[in-house]
């Protein structure tokens, strides 16, 4: 067991507590796969964005340290920045380590969200290496006696070429020093972190690495039990908590009958501040033996509509803004139109439904607070924590360790604010891990939403009116000030930044208007994956295809009239030719066997980056059940970083987006959630998922994108238009559970 | 209740309410960090372990009923440095995203391999039926045990049908 160096801030030599982790760079404060842990790093007394030593430091044994204040949700990105920092500064990848989210000792970028890692979040990594890179050049030069443009640089060993013995390594160069150099930072006000400059250029070409597929960093560890997640923190003398949960949401705790759990071994207090009840023990078991049998009072509630409701409370609910955007004179169009087409859409809420749930240890002592957490978020959860405890930020650290894959949920890690709360009340360290039903029921969800939407068509066919109106509580006002504890104790903030309830389309019509009402809370909620664009195109889509058959033109050959992006062209044709499209009317109805239908969509997605599918699925007549046969996608990525864990990605995002689509929605009565499992709520499993072809199409000379969001995007349109394609039946309600095919197949 | 385990070949005695699930006894008794809470339900598969080659939800599995049985982690399949062949065969597909449901999908690949080591691809699918994945690393996770069936090893089901044709093992 090696003991942590003190941290000398003139030299820059870091270690670790490091204990069995030799096999990979660590991405996080001490831990130990096989012990507790005994002592964090100290922080740095400067992590600010200006400082190119706020983000690298470079060992005289040449072993590089980058600090980010990203994370990685288990998407590789840890081993991508490596391989973007190797490139930049041309060290090899094994010699750098990546340093993540701990706000003690990365710099703040913001929240890991938007898929924007592999370019906002990456951006200053890459520019500090490039001028950490122009720095020990000049100081190779002074020291080889050799203009800088007559200098190679491999591996981090800078020579003049045809002289060998002539050489000197970056270890050697800057032997640990500071590089006390200033970067100019500007800050976009979109919480995603710095844009940082300096006087270097960054690499455009001749990457060693990037567009390589480096096997990921990450995969050893998870594959053999010894990584280490939130989930495996130990920290010595820790406690367990659990939190109780009120029967309705919104409910008011009124007695607490404590000599109802008198009985329970291992308990050491019962925690009740306004409307948060919590129980911590000795044992994990025993703190959820404790919540279980513990005894309260409720009353009252916030009533809330059946989730059978909700399209039309969420027409009825209160506005809160409304946005437009207009082109030409909709209204005029439909109302000389020959024919006005018609179709109303819905979106349920759906879960997040992480795997691993929401986990973190507190340790609240002394007026200081230390939080080990998975948070997507980490600068924002700990101001947030601060506030919510009541104390200055800078008596908050938040330790980022790798949770379980989160899509969006721990952009508000709940456990933190939970285990924050008990450890204050036991002046111990305490663990909280949600439990299955806490995450289904009370996880900040993705909203539902409705759209209607209007085409006016010509006799000859064209288009001459497009409109979507649609209504959905915002998806982001959960990031902010919205722990479910810091609601229950009371005077939580809230916050009211709207967001994915509007959309864009990628059509040329020459009327078109889309409108977003923006409602409402009907549930706490945070971004799933895909905000608004998810549900959007499953809309656009769907109704571009209805047109498509209105006017019996092949559905491709239909986009191809309207598309105004050649990107979203040409991921159309790649993914068209891929699987073979062949032009036809939809729908064919071909029947594979005696009650089995099969069938064929398309379906494409504009915006930053575009992507194109094409599905085949079988609907059973009989039972209404839909299978996936097969999806081609092709999508633009930018810069590729690494091929094969783009590809990963992608198919990943895709099953997610079929799963949402074949077979999740949250269930409610007017008080609570009900649907509180794996059972009720329902996520695809391994005999029903697709065989998948992923086109990847790179785009060298553009910037790098993430592929988490853009890939989940076409799956429900390209699922509905193919079920269209068997059955001539319309699916315009998502989840496409048996029981509402079933019924649809009989309305014909 | 003093109770006596024995967990990828080593003893252990731990002293624990009889009904604590097993799950908990390795997590925070024995500090093993292979199999996950992912439910306490036995309905996704993330705490899976191996118990006298069967494997079984060790998030409902009381500690009292596996004592003295052999029981085996996904840390006690293999090492860093010297993987088993099934967890060799994910590393080379690159078979993880976020990682957490992947102790239950090796752990029961491995139980299923044991007794069936020539799957096709339709059983290899229901065998896995009851381990979920959220992040979608399903096409990663078959194209592994695939893999890894394909190169197999020393199982204790080939070892019973060597014995019996009197061949060598």
């Amino acid at each position: 067991m090696s003991a942590i160096a003190r941290r000398d801030f003139l030299s820059h030599s870091v270690s670790l507590l490091v204990i069995g982790f030799n096999f990979r760079p660590l991405s996080s404060a001490a831990l130990s796969a096989q012990a507790p842990l005994d002592r964090v790093p100290l922080p740095r007394s400067s992590v600010v964005a200006e400082e190119l030593d706020s983000w690298l430091t470079i060992a005289e044994d040449g072993k590089v340290t980058v600090y980010t204040g990203r994370i990685d949700m288990g998407t590789g990105v840890e081993t991508s920045f490596a391989q973007l920092v190797a490139d930049e500064l041309d060290v090899p990848f094994q010699a750098v380590k990546m340093i993540m989210g701990d706000t003690g000792l990365t710099p703040d970028q913001g929240k890991s969200t938007g898929s924007s890692n592999s370019s906002r979040g990456a951006q200053p990594l890459r520019t500090a290496a490039a001028e950490a890179r122009q720095i020990l050049l000049k100081l190779a030069s002074e020291q080889l006696k050799t203009p800088v443009d007559r200098l190679a640089v491999q591996d981090g060993i800078v020579s003049v070429p045809g002289n060998p013995s002539n050489k000197v390594t970056y270890g050697e160069l800057i032997r640990g020093r500071r590089f006390e150099t200033r970067l100019r930072a500007t800050e976009p006000p979109d919480g995603r972190g710095p844009h940082l400059e300096g006087t270097a250029r960054l690499k455009t070409s001749n990457f060693r690495l990037v567009g390589k597929s480096i096997p990921r960093v990450d995969v050893l560890g998870k594959v053999t039990g010894t990584f280490p997640y939130v989930h495996t923190v130990r920290v010595p003398g820790m406690v367990h908590g659990r939190v109780v949960r009120p029967p309705a949401i919104g409910a008011t705790l009124v007695r607490v009958d404590e000599s109802s759990v008198r009985n329970i071994p291992g308990l050491i207090r019962i925690v009740s501040k306004g409307n948060f009840l919590g129980v911590v023990t000795e044992r994990e078991e025993q703190a959820i033996a404790a919540a279980r049998q513990l005894k309260a009072t409720w009353t009252g509630g916030s009533p809330i509509p059946e989730y059978t409701e909700i399209s039309r409370w969420l027409r009825n609910a209160k506005q809160i803004k409304t946005e437009i955007t207009n082109k030409g004179d909709v209204d005029a169009a439909l109302t000389r139109a020959a024919k006005v087409l018609k179709a109303t859409y819905e979106w349920p809420v759906q879960n997040h439904a992480m795997i691993g749930p929401s986990c973190a240890v507190a340790d609240v002592r002394d007026g200081q607070v230390t939080v080990w957490s998975g948070s997507q978020w980490v600068q924002q959860n700990r101001r947030d924590l601060a506030q919510f405890m009541g104390v200055p930020v800078e008596s908050v650290r938040l330790i980022w360790v790798e949770a379980s894959g989160s899509y969006g949920r721990l952009g508000c890690d709940d456990a933190v604010a939970d285990a924050a709360l008990l450890s204050k009340a036991v002046g111990k360290p305490v663990r909280v891990l949600w439990t299955r039903q806490d995450e289904q029921g009370w996880e900040p969800k993705s909203p539902g939403m409705v759209m209607d939407l209007r085409a006016g068509l010509e006799t000859d066919g064209r288009v001459a009116a497009f409109e979507l109106e649609g209504w959905s509580p915002s998806h982001s006002t959960g990031e902010i000030g919205n722990y479910l504890a810091w609601r229950l104790v009371g005077g939580n903030p809230g916050w009211d930044r709207l967001s994915g309830g509007t959309g864009e389309h990628a059509y040329e019509f020459e009327n078109s208007r889309m409108t977003g009402h923006y409602v409402e809370e009907l549930l706490r909620a945070i971004y799933l994956r895909a905000p608004g664009d998810i549900q959007h195109n499953f809309a656009i889509e769907s109704f571009i295809d209805e047109m498509a058959a209105e006017v019996k033109t092949d559905p491709l050959e239909f986009r191809f009239r309207y598309l105004k992006d050649p990107n979203t062209a040409l991921t159309l044709r790649t993914a068209a030719k891929t699987a073979g499209w062949q032009a036809h009317i939809s729908p064919r109805k071909l029947e594979k066997k005696s009650g089995v239908a099969m069938g064929r969509g398309v379906c494409c997605s504009s915006g930053d980056r575009q992507s194109a599918c094409v599905a085949d699925i079988e609907v059973n007549l009989g039972t209404g059940k839909v299978r996936v046969l097969k999806i081609v996608i092709a999508l633009t990525c930018g810069r590729i970083i690494n091929p094969d864990s783009a590809r990963h990605q992608v198919q990943g995002a895709l099953l997610q987006g079929v799963s949402r689509t074949l077979l999740e929605e949250v269930k409610f009565d007017r008080t609570h959630v009900t649907n509180l499992d794996w059972n009720s709520y329902p996520i695809l499993r391994f005999p029903d998922v697709p065989e998948i072809e992923t086109v990847l199409i790179d785009q060298p000379e553009a910037d790098s994108t993430g592929l988490g969001e853009l890939a989940t995007i076409p799956a429900p349109a390209v699922i509905a238009n193919a079920v269209f394609n068997a059955t001539g039946v319309r699916l315009r309600k998502v989840p496409f559970t048996p029981d509402r095919v079933k019924a649809a197949l009989m309305r014909g | 209740m003093k109770i006596s385990l024995r967990v990828n070949s080593r003893s252990h005695i731990v002293d624990v309410d009889p009904r604590a699930p097993l799950l908990f006894v390795l997590e925070n008794d024995l500090q093993l960090n292979g199999p996950k809470f992912g439910c306490g339900m036995a309905q996704c598969g993330a705490c899976t372990v191996i118990v006298e080659g069967k494997a079984i939800r060790s998030c409902v599995t009381p500690v009292s009923t596996v004592g003295g049985k052999e029981i085996v982690t996904l840390e006690g399949l293999g090492t860093p440095d010297r993987p088993h062949p099934i967890q060799q065969a994910f590393i080379e597909t690159q078979a993880a995203q976020c990682g957490y449901c992947i102790n239950g999908m090796i752990m029961t690949a491995k139980a299923f391999l044991d007794e069936h080591p020539r799957p096709t691809d339709k059983e290899i699918r229901e065998a896995l039926a009851g381990n979920l994945c959220r992040c979608g690393t399903h096409l990663e996770i078959l194209s592994a045990i695939r893999r890894a069936a394909e190169r197999g090893w020393h199982s204790p089901k080939k070892a019973r049908q060597e014995s019996q044709h009197g061949r060598q093992a």
